[in-house]
């Protein structure tokens, strides 16, 4: 097997469309395919290596969006003054510091894990992703790219070339993530809640759910729900059986349906709390 | 006046370790053509072998089984069960086969990948409720101290409760791993090890060799806890036979997957106690009994299970005593060594148990057990005598004070506040159990001054990241006060060093070191270059009669005591750690800051055990079988713990030291499972205490 290491994005295009694989940080992919000690990962297919391409280390303002190349680390993002906070948190909480300073977030989007942490919050943002591929570039959301446990939209011949992350200020953003210890751990769920209020007025509320069904769980007639029994001063109780339904876990060894499913809907009326509290 | 022995030094492997100069076994290179070596396992639980298909032969790759053993297919250990090669059955998952041998490890993988095994499958014990239910133990042993029956006749009333523990995994540095070498004279198994001389006798029963063929030699070893105490013996034997056969230099390494899944644990638990308290609320007896999973095999477990019965008492004295215990024999993984052996099962029981009892009274927890402490001149649980001080009620104030603990407990106590606090208290025993040292092990030490005056220390014990070396060069250097950089401690080679047992059981720093002593007084008396020993002999008043467990199990004991203080989320059940304390008699430090390690490292495996350490079984298969999926903690989920050492010397111990490997472990599940406890308002008789487990105890009431 012999790997390709590109400079320029072109050349990155070209290894791409002979049917090679991408590698950012490797974090997900040198795990996937290990092999017995000693011995070479076990790829099934050939590797074009995008680490080297400087056109894919972007990071900037433009106009309402934040433009995240796909070869910028989740270190850089985290040390990055344009990031938001609560998205630094959450990529804070990934990993461990030195997976970080390889890992990049077109892996962890690439990598389209129902645990991926990073996809509650860029799903409630409404972020997007330029694909680009020897045919020219596309725009997708996150939402859409990712259609099931490891499954995208991207072609043989794309290549995640940047993410797009509108600018948006809210005033209340909860997230937590539930795995087994602090860092390097799995999330066995994970749970985003995020609102703009203004004395009375609730203009903005999202919800995002993480690692409890096949994909991450954000929905508008949710949302629109606990926006109206929020106005109403309603209970909880109504949104957390329309969520309820959604939620889908599963038994592994890293924890329980049940305590999934509960927990989820724990964080989520805590959400509504703190969003009455505010 | 020569400076106290406890201020600490740089730790003489500090530079190699952090600089990343160390070499561990699989960083080494070796002379010649270097065959690896892939293990094939069996993929069921049970049953036989009927027929195994193979790919067509090539040269590359090389068969080793069962066949090509020239001594005995067993490792030696206690009993004669745990096959080196699968011959005809399989008796627990990813037990092997046979080896794999050859230059291209991705040639042999895939040839692995090719090969099939046909079974005939039988029905499992997967379970340790099952072997109860349906089998007799394998060993068994009776303690009977004081009347029990007695006791409880007498009673005015008697409790009774059940506890459950799980297994845990060492997640040493490196897996294990090992290399034979084929030489004129003889084999050579270098390897990460806690005992060399187990690794010599063991391949040396399987080759059916003389001794002087068979040279072990320690690789710089990565921890071990108890988990490169037997397992390495099976490895070193396999590749043993493989080297012999090939006339090659074989290397086997596990990858931390298979490390996970096929090497020993700690042995799963049920213990029941039962106590007798009369209408002072005073305990006259108890009655206890536990049952541990060997796993598959025999391996340590019987020795196990007396340091688990031993514990029965914990630190306290009650007048009658009885113990019954149990190993069953399970088909899955095999349970083995692991820092505490057995006691850490015995001491989450007796106290929580002891918690409980308060509860029931009405008493303050830290009070009834302070009435029930053990002093000096006082039996313990086998009828021996405690005879050096007990410092333990000193060292609770200490922890109380520290901590401040009573504030917090009546604090905590209030209904629905998430934080608890938790206190245990514990002891370890130091050396080998009963007669062990003087029957199994009489240890011996040689001490060599060379022509440039410099010494050596020759003893087959290990430095696996505890400080041993740094230790027993301070004890050398301090007993013939010359400069620590005058003395010479290189890892073990069993042509040079004598068996100075193996380094294991808290024994080392009290028994080893305590014959570098005297081998330091042998040699103060001769000029020039010269070679000393010494040999162990136990004292004269220690009596142990192995079959009724009767007389003085230990020669000495170090104390302990732990708080720990956490939050539980009520929306998560998780439990957040909020400080950790700890006062510990390990009779005289060498070294501060190597007990300090020793603590820190200890308690936070002793917390893991009691609160995240998971390992489940399905089917016989470990499910957490990956550092991802097994929860052992990392830097941010621990605090900083306060610590503090108490002298207390052991006249017998190298400068009054006693064991304190195992002790640190042994009180952090206690101490937090009470403090969870507290702060979940109902009571735990399992751990490790996972989020999923305390929400079904706080919705099950
Ligand atoms: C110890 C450890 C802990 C971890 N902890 C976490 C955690 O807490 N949370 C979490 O979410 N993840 C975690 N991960 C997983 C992993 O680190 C992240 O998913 C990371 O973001 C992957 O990025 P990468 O660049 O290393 O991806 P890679 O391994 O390089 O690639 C991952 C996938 O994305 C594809 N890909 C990569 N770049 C592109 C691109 N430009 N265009 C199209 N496809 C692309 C690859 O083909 C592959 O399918 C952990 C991994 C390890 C080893």
């Amino acid at each position: 097997m012999v790997n390709a290491y590109p400079r320029t994005l072109k050349d990155a295009l070209t290894l791409r469309a002979e049917g090679r694989r991408p590698m950012g940080g490797g974090t997900d992919l040198m795990v996937r395919f290990r092999s017995a000690a000693g011995v070479l990962p076990r790829f099934q297919q050939s590797l074009v290596f995008l680490r080297g391409v400087d056109e894919l280390k972007n990071l900037e303002e433009r106009g309402d969006l934040i433009a995240i190349g796909a070869g910028v680390t989740l270190r850089e993002l985290c040390e990055s003054p344009l990031i938001p906070v609560v998205f630094k948190n959450i990529m804070g909480q990934m990993a461990s510091f030195a997976i970080r300073s390889e890992a990049t977030l077109a892996g962890n989007i690439g990598n389209a894990s129902p645990a991926a942490d990073s996809l509650p919050f860029l799903i409630c943002r409404n972020a997007s992703l330029v694909l680009t591929g020897q045919r020219g570039d596309r725009t997708v959301s996150v939402a859409d790219f990712i259609t099931g446990p490891g499954k995208t939209l991207l072609a043989d011949d794309e290549l995640i070339r940047e993410i797009l992350l509108p600018r948006e200020e809210f005033t209340l953003s909860f997230h937590k993530k539930v795995g087994g210890r602090r860092s390097d751990a799995i999330s066995k769920l994970s749970f985003l809640g995020e609102a703009r209020r203004e004395g009375n007025n609730l203009f903005d509320l999202r919800i995002a759910f993480g690692s409890v069904a096949p994909r991450i769980i954000r929905s508008e007639e949710g949302e629109a729900l606990a926006r109206e029994v929020f106005s109403r001063g309603g209970n909880t109780k109504d949104i957390e059986g329309f969520y309820e339904k959604l939620i889908t876990p599963i038994d592994d060894q890293r924890s329980t349906a049940e305590y999934r499913k509960t927990v989820s809907l724990n964080l989520l009326r805590r959400f509504m709390e703190k969003l009455r509290e505010q | 006046m020569r400076k106290d022995i406890s201020r600490s030094i740089g730790k003489v492997d500090n530079r190699e370790k952090s600089s990343g100069s160390a070499e561990y076994i699989n960083d080494r290179s070796w002379e010649g053509e270097v065959h690896y070596a892939l293990t094939l396992r069996s993929s069921i639980v049970k049953g036989k072998i009927i027929n195994i298909t193979f790919p067509s032969a090539r040269e590359d790759v090389h068969i080793v089984d069962y066949r090509d053993v020239p001594g005995k297919n067993f490792v030696s250990i206690l009993e004669d069960d745990w096959p080196v090669f699968a011959e005809d059955r399989v008796s627990y998952l990813g037990e092997p086969i046979l080896l794999l041998c050859g230059p291209d490890r991705t040639v042999l993988e895939e040839y692995r990948s090719r090969i099939v095994v046909d079974y005939e499958e039988e029905s499992p014990f997967l379970t340790l409720q099952d072997a109860v239910e349906k089998s007799d133990p394998i060993v068994s042993y009776t303690i009977d101290t004081g009347d029990y029956a007695g006791a409880s006749e007498k009673a005015a009333r008697t409790v009774k409760e059940t506890f459950e523990t799980g297994r845990q995994e060492q997640v040493y540095i490196e897996p294990q791993g090992v290399v034979a070498e084929y030489t004129e004279e003889g084999v050579v198994l270098t390897g990460s090890f806690q005992c060399p001389y187990y690794v010599k006798n063991a391949v040396i029963n399987t080759l059916g060799w003389s001794g002087e063929k068979v040279r072990v030699i320690q690789a710089v070893t990565g921890g071990a806890f108890g988990g490169k105490e037997e397992f390495p013996s099976l490895i070193s034997c396999q590749v043993a036979v493989a080297s012999v056969k090939l006339k090659k230099t074989i290397k086997l390494i596990y990858n931390r997957h298979e490390d996970m899944e096929v090497t020993t644990k700690r042995h799963p638990s049920l213990i029941s106690y039962e106590a007798a308290l009369d209408g002072d609320n005073r305990i006259l007896g108890v009655k206890m009994d536990v049952k541990l999973d060997g796993g598959a095999t025999t391996g340590l477990s019987a020795v196990v299970l007396q340091r688990a019965m031993i514990a029965s008492c914990g630190v306290y004295h009650f007048p009658a005593v009885l113990a019954t215990g149990g190993v069953y024999l399970t088909n899955t993984v095999p349970s083995g060594a692991f820092r505490g052996f057995g006691a850490p099962q015995t001491f989450f029981a007796i106290e929580m148990f002891m918690n409980h009892l308060a509860a029931k009274v009405g008493e303050d927890p830290v009070a009834f057990k302070t009435k029930h402490l053990a002093k000096k001149g006082d039996a313990t649980s086998t009828g021996g005598i405690y005879r050096d001080d007990i410092l333990m009620a000193q060292m609770i104030e200490e922890v109380k004070k520290m901590s401040g603990y009573a504030e917090k407990y009546r604090l905590y106590s209030e209904k629905g506040n998430p934080r608890g606090i938790g206190m245990s208290l514990f002891l370890h025993g130091c050396g080998f159990t009963g007669s062990g040292e003087a029957d199994h092990i009489k240890a011996k030490v040689y001490l060599e001054r060379d022509e440039e005056g410099r010494v050596h220390i020759l003893v087959s014990n290990v430095d696996m990241g505890q400080g041993f070396k740094t230790t027993m060069m301070k004890v050398v250097a301090h007993s013939l006060d010359i400069p620590l950089d005058q003395v010479v401690f290189n890892n073990p080679d069993t042509k040079y060093v004598p068996d100075s047992g193996p380094t294991v059981a808290s024994r080392s720093t009290m028994i080893v070191g305590r014959l570098l002593v005297e081998a330091c007084e042998k040699l103060q008396k001769e000029t020039g270059p010269a070679r000393v020993e010494a040999n162990y002999s136990q004292p004269d008043y220690i009596k142990w009669d192995q079959d009724k467990m009767k007389g003085d199990a230990y020669p000495a004991f170090s104390w302990g005591v732990n708080v720990v203080e956490v939050e539980v989320d009520r929306d998560t059940w998780e439990t957040t750690l909020l400080g950790a304390w700890s006062v510990h008699d390990v009779g005289k430090a060498i070294d501060d800051r190597i007990i300090r390690g020793q603590v820190d490292g200890g308690f936070l495996q002793g917390i893991g055990y009691g609160l995240w350490e998971k390992m489940e079984l399905k089917e016989g298969r470990v499910q957490q079988a990956t550092v991802t999926d097994y929860i052992i903690a990392t830097a941010s989920d621990f605090v900083t713990v306060e610590n503090k050492l108490i002298d207390n010397p052991y006249a017998l111990g190298p400068f009054g030291a006693k064991g304190a490997g195992e002790l640190t472990l042994i009180g952090g599940a206690p101490a937090v499972a009470a403090a969870v406890e507290q702060a979940l308002g109902a009571e735990v008789y399992r751990i490790p205490l996972v989020p999923e487990y305390l929400m079904e105890l706080k919705k099950n009431g």
